[in-house]
């Protein structure tokens, strides 16, 4: 037990084994249910008109050859649209994707950081884009993104698939990618708006100092046919989570001080400007995100003071972001026919560690020491041409990606140390210059075949490839089908490859050699639209997923005796899914339904240690929903979110009573999240009024019961931890101006 | 109109005048004497009042006279002069401290108590007084009543071993990595390893101190290896040496092998972290010990030779152990006189208890004088605050016989963070304290105030403690 809390205190080897699972008996009534919805419907399928239809059918750009509907994709897109973004008065992604199937979003109460774990994959194996080109973070380009770090006021739409897109998007799609498309230019000559959005974090709020407080203002406007402007700011300051924490001033040495959630105040400014005439598009984004979170230690320090009474401080810290993000990209055709499009970017996220003295009496900061923590800065380009034969039948395209990265870890940000202890800062630069084709065949309207290879090039690594294979079939009767192949990689990080800490006490080491992670998912959809005379619509999806990880890398223990860990390339993760989404629409009435099951097995091994974790499947259910009714004669939407998450297992190291290692199972106890807004238009739709709670269920910190909940198990003996999830049911209100004018 | 605006006028001034004496701050000031109590050596000695923050305007502090046994102008007289038994000491706008002298006249003889506790009775900026509102000045020779000291272990590398005595205030130092055994005063003839280096010692087989050894790798101690038969019981019970008691028949006592542990790094290791047995192994060497009379014979040599050195090591009852160092082949002063010491900071190899006890190596550690009859044990601030806790409260069933009452128990190393991640950082143990029994008899209670710098540069010790009555 104590050799176990020194050995925490000496090195921050924290091994995450990650699988999820539920009942076996469950699953088999839920692949009874998918298929019953599947097919019920089709007897009662009926064309319609094209009006309606367009309801549930979008266009989609990611992953496309050129912008399609959703319908004419090969690949399986998910779209969270730019209503159910306002209806959940979501400022940032992390305020969405806690209501998207197969999506977890993790939070940090040391760092402040919420991120993605998609089929329990961190955020390290999931891409997220911002107009199709990957969003620098302080430590991944598209991966390992701060949520909260993306703002939504200017968002079109997002979408997202998941499975390896290794082809089209690169290294580290591996669990899937996200796309956020956003807005161009507007309806109307001026487009203005401004909100201001007052919520409460859990129970607590203050117009000082508690609650989220966020003020946003927005201007598009079309100069003339040709060129636009969007203009946007946006001020988010979340006064953090007290819970049973007691906030910065307080001097008591108990381990209170400080706050469950960390405070964080961000502000956003965004500027895109755009031309377009026949066959040329071009526009620049230009987007600026600054943070600064607090991070209030929950130590507090005496100073002796002898004969007078001791005074306190503590070491305080806080991190300040900053990154500043230019896209330009120009598309259309060339000789009036190819069609061209190139996206050049530079991006750069800095985060600054800033730590200070705190001194409790005075409440006065001292020895202000301010040095960057983490850096990330990319040159980033890609292109793709298409459309090379009159053929219809066949399309082509033919692609680049160059990112340039310049990563920067202060000696501070992990376990980077010389041979005499001290620490040292990690700068390195990685290079890849990637090359990628794509071809889309229709043998016929109906069937669609789309093989893709890239090879990439790489400074730092051995040269990866992926490649992808998918088929769309058309069904009569609004019936799609489609299957998928896709492979992708993820490459080390820096705490995997620099990581060093020797001396006579420990060996803990990175590993230059490390190869990169590779990953392949398989996925078979069915889709099917029917359009109902009475004007309903329904809309099924049935996806069944499989993804394989191999080479997955853990620090394990290499040699007993003396003791040496490094990281190597060495666990095994498979995963399957299987997900339905249905979704209707009649009159005013609008609900959506999804359920997955995903399975997965993890075999993680302890090299010397010589045990290796069952492998076998761990089940565990996701359930979500949806339901909003528009009352077109008072101008109001309701809506309601609903998401149901089934009990996780997953098998954890640890050491039994003899000091052996062994692997616990560990159970994430169910949980549900409900959001629910009701929306009002007044004055023709010039004010806009939302009022709604988040995270119905007050859910705060789910518990992991630890090696089976009994005595026997493991080296905390059977205990239980808390993961950070919510702070638990909170309310908002929403006040937008809008001034539209031609 | 005109009324009004004179009425609001008044509350204006009203307002200014409330916010003056606000700011009135005199009694944020508090005064106390800088030391409890002090043995008087010279005939005139300075004693010191100290002000929490600089006095905001000129004035004085009236001290009470309380004698025992002595008479002014007889015994002793002050300066400034001192009437009606009260002194009057004046200090100027700004001071932070003010002194007053103490003139001694007539020592105390033979075994004659004779002493003057000053007490603070007001000030004219009407002060807090807090912290030491007295001190005793000792003609004869007494215990300390309590002060604060900073045990100078030498920060982060911790490459000394401070032993302190508390009824003195006298700290001794000595560097850890200048011996390798100790072989003890008593009447058992026993010889204990440097725990402050990672010594293990394994027995062998051969009597013969000429044959050639071999290093043997699990006796290293690191994280997790080392066997713990083969390091001293923690406990510090002279009777649980792993080096066998030493027999009077020299056929008896084998050759052992002695792994000599690690020195201290030889750099300061990152801001924060500690680097005790950061540095070079310090080699092998095999001994045999033999008794010569009533002294130690000493057989050594490095592992590989075919031939050994030889020292004679008295026995001194002065002291607990008489140390010798094998690397520069001499007799050392490490420890004081045996009634001289109560507690001494030390990093130390302790063992984690389990199915299979481990060698664990602890910096910041603190052992008590067991063999000297020093023992400590470990209150918790739930059951007495440490300013409420008199002789009364002490229980001595609790000092019982293991060195290790206070070790690393002062202190913790990370605490719980938000989300469950431990804070890996110096964290001083403010809830709880210690009593000490030292040699002498006298009680004190001890707590620790600090055990890093500000900026949390570790090795930094400081601790309070006050005789219990």
């Amino acid at each position: 037990m104590q050799i176990y809390k020194f050995y925490l205190e000496q090195i921050k080897i924290v091994i995450y084994l990650q699988s999820y699972s539920d009942s076996i008996k469950i699953m088999k009534i839920k692949i009874t249910l998918f298929i019953a919805v599947l097919f019920c419907q089709s007897s009662f399928a009926q064309q319609d008109s094209i009006a309606s239809k367009e309801k549930l059918s979008e266009v989609v750009v990611t992953g496309q050859l050129e912008p399609q509907s959703i319908k004419k994709s090969v690949f399986n897109v998910r779209v969270i649209s730019k209503e159910d973004i306002k209806q959940l008065a979501a400022n940032n992604l992390s305020d969405v994707l806690n209501q998207y199937l197969n999506i977890t979003v993790q939070n940090s109460g040391s760092d402040g950081r919420s991120t993605v774990s998609m089929f329990g994959l961190d955020s390290q194996y999931f891409k997220i884009l911002v107009d199709n080109i990957p969003l620098v973070s302080d430590t991944g380009m598209g991966t390992n993104v701060d949520l909260t770090q993306v703002n939504l006021d200017d968002v079109e739409r997002i979408e997202i698939i998941e499975g390896s897109m290794g082809v089209t998007h690169g290294a580290n799609a591996v669990s899937g990618i996200l796309n956020i498309i956003t807005k161009k230019g507007g309806p109307h000559k001026w487009d203005i708006s401004a909100t201001v959005q007052e919520e409460t974090v859990g129970n607590e709020y203050s117009l000082s100092d508690k609650g989220r407080h966020i003020q946003s203002a927005k201007v598009g406007h079309n100069f003339n046919d040709n060129w636009f402007i969007n203009v946007g700011g946006n001020h988010n300051n979340f006064e953090g989570f007290y819970d049973d924490k007691q906030g910065k001033d307080y001097s008591v040495n108990d381990g209170l001080r400080g706050y469950s959630w960390l405070p964080k105040e961000q502000w956003v400014g965004n500027a895109t400007l755009g031309y377009q005439k026949t066959n040329f598009k071009i526009f620049y984004k230009f987007d600026y995100y600054g943070e600064n979170v607090d991070y209030y230690s929950p130590i507090a320090i005496p100073q002796d003071n002898y004969p007078f009474p001791e005074t306190y401080f503590s070491r305080d810290k806080r991190y300040l972001t900053n990154r500043f993000y230019h896209h330009l990209n120009a598309n259309g055709k060339l000789f009036s026919k190819l069609n061209y499009n190139v996206s050049m970017s530079h991006q750069k996220q800095e985060r600054d560690a800033e730590l200070f003295d705190y001194q409790l009496e005075t409440k006065e900061e001292s020895n202000n020491n301010r040095f960057t923590y983490q850096s990330k800065e990319v040159l980033y380009s890609t292109g793709t041409l298409s459309n090379f034969f009159n053929n219809k039948k066949v399309d082509f395209q033919l692609g680049y990606e160059i990112t340039n990265e310049n990563g920067f870890y202060s000696g501070a940000a992990g376990t980077f140390l010389d041979n005499v202890l001290q620490s040292v800062d990690v700068r390195k630069r990685l290079e890849n210059y990637d090359i990628f084709t794509v071809a889309e065949i229709s043998l016929s309207d109906k069937f669609s075949i789309r093989p893709g290879l890239r090879y990439s090039i790489q400074t730092a690594f051995k040269d990866q490839y992926a490649s992808s294979l998918g088929v769309r079939y058309l069904f009569k009767k609004g019936l799609e089908a489609r299957a998928s192949l896709g492979k992708s990689y993820r490459t080390p990080n820096f705490d995997e490859l620099y990581t060093y800490f020797v001396d006579s006490n420990h060996n803990v080491q990175g590993n230059a050699n490390l190869v990169p992670e590779n990953s392949t998912s398989y996925e078979v959809s069915f889709k099917r639209l029917c359009n109902f005379k009475s004007g309903a619509q329904v809309a099924n999806n049935v996806a069944v997923t499989f993804l394989d990880v191999d080479d997955r890398i853990d620090m394990v223990l290499t040699q007993i005796t003396p003791s040496k860990y490094k990281y190597i390339n060495i666990n095994k993760y498979k995963m399957w899914n299987i997900s339905t989404t249905e979704q209707f629409a009649y009159k005013n009435w609008n609900l959506k339904i999804g359920a997955a099951l995903v399975g997965i097995s993890q075999k993680l091994d302890l090299a010397e240690l010589n045990i290796t974790s069952d492998d076998k499947y761990l089940y565990s259910i996701q359930l979500n929903s949806s339901v909003s009714y528009n009352i077109p004669k008072w101008n109001t939407l309701f809506a309601l979110y609903y998401k149901y998450n089934g009990q996780q297992q997953q098998f954890a190291a640890g050491t039994d009573g003899n000091g052996n290692a062994e692997f616990y199972l560990n159970e994430i106890k169910p949980y549900s999240w409900m959001d629910a807004s009701v929306r009002k238009n007044f004055f023709n739709n010039q004010f806009e009024v939302t009022v709604g709670a988040r995270n119905l269920f007050n859910v705060t910190d789910v518990q992991i019961t630890q090696g089976g909940g009994g005595s026997t198990g493991g080296a905390h003996g059977g205990g239980v931890s808390a993961m950070m999830l919510g702070y638990g049911r909170s309310y908002f209100l929403k006040l937008t101006y809008n001034l539209n004018f031609n | 109109m005109k009324k009004n605006f004179a009425l609001i006028l008044s509350f204006v001034l009203l307002a200014f005048t409330a916010c003056n004496s606000d700011d009135d701050q005199h009694s944020d000031v508090a005064v106390a004497f800088a030391e409890a109590s002090y043995n008087l050596t010279n005939d005139a000695t300075p004693v010191q009042i100290k002000f929490s923050k600089a006095a905001p305007v000129a004035g004085t502090i009236t001290l009470d006279i309380t004698e025992t046994a002595v008479a002014y102008n007889t015994d002793y007289t002050t300066s400034p002069a001192g009437a009606s038994k009260k002194v009057v000491v004046p200090f100027a706008q700004g001071a932070t401290s003010v002194e007053f002298t103490f003139n001694k006249i007539k020592n105390a003889t033979g075994t004659e108590v004779k002493n003057v506790v000053f007490t603070i009775s007001g000030t004219s900026l009407g002060a807090q007084i807090s912290g030491n509102k007295t001190i005793q000045l000792n003609f004869n020779e007494a215990a300390s009543l309590g002060t604060a000291l900073a045990a100078e272990v030498g920060g982060p590398l911790q490459p000394n071993q401070v032993y302190v005595d508390l009824s003195s205030g006298k700290m001794t130092t000595a560097i850890r990595n200048s011996w390798d055994l100790g072989f003890y005063s008593g009447t058992d003839f026993r010889v204990v390893l440097n725990s402050s280096v990672k010594m293990a010692a394994k027995q062998l087989t051969t009597i013969n101190i000429d044959e050639v050894q071999v290093a043997d790798e699990t006796m290293i101690i690191s994280q997790g290896t080392g066997i713990a038969s083969q390091i001293d019981d923690p406990t510090g019970d002279i009777t649980k040496t792993t080096i066998a008691a030493v027999s009077a028949t020299d056929a008896d006592n084998k050759v052992y092998l002695l792994y000599l542990g690690n020195k201290p790094a030889a750099t300061a290791p990152v801001l924060g972290k500690e680097g005790a047995v950061g540095g070079d192994a310090r080699g092998w060497k095999k001994i045999r010990v033999l008794r010569s009379g009533s002294d130690y014979k000493v057989q050594y040599a490095d592992i590989a030779a075919t031939t050994h050195e030889e020292i004679v090591i008295s026995k001194n009852s002065a002291y607990n152990f008489t140390f010798l160092s094998l690397i520069d082949k001499k007799v050392v002063n490490v420890e004081p006189q045996k009634n001289q010491w109560d507690i001494n900071f030390t990093t130390f190899t302790n063992i984690i208890p389990g199915a299979t006890p481990t060698p664990y190596f602890y910096p910041d550690f603190v052992n008590s004088n067991l063999n000297g009859n020093a023992k400590a044990y470990q209150v918790l601030t739930s059951a007495f605050t440490y300013d409420a806790f008199t002789l009364a409260n002490v229980d001595n069933t609790k000092f019982t016989a293991d060195q290790r009452n206070i070790g690393s128990n002062w202190r913790g190393t990370s605490v719980t963070g938000a989300d469950g991640i431990p804070v890996s950082q110096f964290v001083l143990r403010t809830d709880r304290f210690f009593v000490i029994k030292d040699p002498a008899g006298n009680v004190y209670k001890l707590r620790f105030t600090g055990g890093a710098k500000a900026d949390l540069e570790r090795g930094h010790p400081t601790f309070q403690y006050a005789l219990l009555k």
